[in-house]
């Protein structure tokens, strides 16, 4: 499954009201997440581009945290295949970018529109003044308002019936094996000598969660597995079934049973924003963002003046999980950490 | 998009310095550069390689996957010992340590013995990479001591068994030399990233295409021998064939292969078979993989990190 996510120019037209010699070029914003290509520590890419002609074109890229952006209520975007895109130059000032990814993923989306009649869905994505300040160089004074006016955003996903040869095989990739949806961890090609090609790969069951080692001939194929990780707001729970509201402005709603929630239950904030995996269209697994900010409900007094080193306590926080966090923490004091590791990262900066 | 190359400066300053290396240990050694064609009129018929073809109308042929053919023709106009860096192009391989455009270096040595030629790569090794000098084992030991199997006397089943058990696929999908590429990559070359620099000499003759044969131990054998550094397969040295009929009758076998893997056959270069009727010296050769060995000299883990543009930059 591709989430591919770019900017509809029909739609930006109509909202920029664009100026002078602005007919044929409308702003967009354009995200990826391929962590590769983006600066250390920033897992995720963000861009503004342009439609010129038809075609979009990168021209202002940077590295953002995904999670800041759900924090901003950010819907989660696109899964462009970017890996030709390169954000920062590594004095970090320039940015770099290049259009043919952007182009490829246009033609993806046209094909898949004629196959399939018209794209799966079509969300509003609101750009915040606060993002258009992370863009380096960036002159709002130059701009119009459209800059950050809503864009629309399509997103489609593959025809479920695509399978994917061992040639395109890559992280992130969901495929059917075994009659369960899996998620390709890693490939690795390997040829002997002057022997057959395989590929080796690892995959994880998102049933079990387990991780399978699994080894194809070159050119065999997996069927593509409907899955998608779609960005959530939590409602609520009822006692058997946590309730989560699509961020797209759609409204849509999908209850997750506590085996797709899972351990992810002790992080669940209400009106907060979580991954939340469908496959064949109903939810299989929630992800918390990697680093959560919640508020200390309990913990035993700390010593006094004990600000800097030694020993551990564990502290309760507002969604019922508990952590390991040094002993100068206080209730009702707001901590950063990590939902991966479990792990305190530090007050939160308020 | 980005036009920058992969590999960063001091990558590409690194294989600057390993030619010139190299230029110089040949040279030394009084073993002639030579530079042949990389588009020619035929490609290798090896069952497991898929040549980029090549060609506008009135003429086709392919990007060469070794400059191995043109080099043995060489051999036979009297050239004597020689050498090659050349670009070379295989279909489809891509991965940590593939790329469907390679570097080659391959040299030829009449007269040589096979352990000479060994003798001779183990010094450009250790010249470029510092390190100690290579171990030698038979293909058939390594599998017998580390997996109690013997690539010779067990049956195809036992070893197809093996392989599945390992890898996942299904014993009725793979054939007894793919079953033996399983376990070779799959357990054997995990195996020799904890040793040193490692010889494995002496193949089942399935195993290498354009080696001579000879019995040892009660079993017949390849002539050849691969070099693995790190558990990175290096390069790879065959005694030659220098028989024009037994050539003929690989290029045949070879075809046969090719078809029933579903791969278009190619026609045998009769270019070399008639080198090879009117005279090929004895001699060994060997092929190196030269972005394997700059990776290994500089520590990269993926071979895009020495090219400077991979074939998705490209």
């Amino acid at each position: 499954m591709v989430l591919i996510g770019e900017v509809a120019p029909e739609t930006v037209a109509t909202v920029d009201g664009a100026g002078a010699g602005d007919n044929q070029q409308s702003p967009g914003l354009v995200f990826v997440d391929q962590p590769v290509v983006c600066t250390a520590g920033a897992p995720f890419g963000a861009g503004f581009g342009q439609w010129i002609d038809g075609v979009a074109r990168l021209w202002r890229g940077f590295g953002l945290h995904w999670q800041d952006l759900a924090q901003q209520r950010v819907g989660r975007v696109a899964g462009l295949d970017t890996r030709g895109i390169g954000f920062r130059n590594p004095n970090g000032k320039q940015v770099v970018a290049g259009a043919g990814p952007l182009q490829q993923a246009v033609r993806e989306r046209q094909s898949a529109q004629q196959c399939m009649g018209a794209p799966d869905g079509i969300g509003q994505l609101f750009l915040p003044a606060w993002l258009v300040g992370l863009i380096p160089d960036f002159n709002p004074g130059r701009a119009s308002l459209y800059h950050w006016r809503p864009i629309s955003i399509v997103i489609k996903s593959d025809d479920p019936m695509a399978s994917y040869n061992t040639s395109e095989f890559r992280s992130g990739l969901k495929v059917m094996l075994d009659g369960d949806p899996c998620v390709i961890l890693e490939n690795e090609f390997v040829k002997p000598g002057k022997g057959q090609a395989f590929s080796r790969v690892k995959l994880r069951n998102l049933n079990t969660n387990r991780v399978w080692e699994r080894t194809f001939k070159s050119g065999e194929s997996l069927e593509a597995a409907d899955v998608m990780d779609l960005d959530m707001e939590y409602l609520y729970s009822d006692g058997e079934f946590w309730h989560f509201m699509k961020t797209d402005g759609s409204f849509e709603q999908f209850a997750a049973d506590e085996r797709a929630v899972g351990d992810a239950v002790k992080w669940l904030r209400e009106q907060d924003v979580y991954t939340v995996t469908l496959y064949n269209g109903a939810p299989l697994n929630v992800t918390p963002p990697n680093f959560v900010e919640l508020e200390v409900v309990q913990t035993d007094p700390g010593l006094k003046g004990d600000t800097a080193q030694g020993g551990s306590k564990p502290a309760t926080l507002s969604t019922g999980a508990v952590v390991n966090v040094p002993l100068f923490i206080e209730e009702g004091e707001v901590l950063k950490v990590d939902t991966r590791t479990n792990e305190y990262v530090g007050r939160a900066k308020s | 998009m980005s036009w920058r190359p992969a590999a960063q400066l001091p990558q590409v300053q690194a294989r600057a310095r390993l030619l010139h290396t190299l230029r110089r240990f040949f040279e030394d050694r009084d073993v002639l550069e030579v530079q042949t064609p990389v588009l020619g009129q035929y490609g290798v018929s090896e069952p497991a390689i898929d040549c980029v073809a090549a060609g506008w109308e009135g003429y086709s042929g392919y990007l060469q996957s070794s400059p191995e053919y043109h080099m043995k023709r060489l051999l036979a106009a009297g050239s004597g010992p020689i050498f090659q860096v050349s670009p070379v192009f295989r279909a489809g391989e891509q991965g940590r340590y593939h790329n469907p455009e390679f570097s080659m270096l391959e040299w030829y040595r009449p007269g040589f013995t096979l352990d000479q030629l060994k003798a001779e790569v183990a010094d450009l090794v250790m010249l470029v990479l510092n390190c100690p000098p290579p171990q030698t084992h038979s293909y058939r030991s390594l599998f017998q001591q580390l997996l109690s199997l013997d690539p010779w006397r067990d049956s195809s089943e036992r070893l197809c068994e093996a392989a599945a058990s390992v890898s996942g696929l299904s014993p009725t999908e793979l054939d007894r030399d793919e079953a033996l590429d399983v376990l070779m990559s799959h357990c054997i070359e995990p195996h020799l990233k904890e040793r040193g620099p490692v010889f494995i000499t002496d193949y089942p003759p399935s195993q290498a295409a354009l080696a001579r044969t000879v019995e040892k131990d009660g079993v017949t054998v390849a002539r050849r021998f691969e070099l693995y550094v790190e558990g990175v397969e290096l390069c790879n040295g065959y005694h030659e064939l220098t028989d024009a009929r037994e050539q003929a009758e690989r290029f045949r076998l070879d075809n046969v292969e090719r078809e029933r893997k579903g791969r278009p056959a190619m026609a045998p270069d009769e270019r070399l078979l008639a080198a090879l009727a009117d005279g090929v010296p004895e001699c060994c050769g060997v092929a190196l993989g030269l972005d394997r060995l700059l990776m290994l000299a500089t520590g990269a883990s993926h071979i895009e990190q020495v090219l400077a543009f991979p074939v998705a930059r490209a």
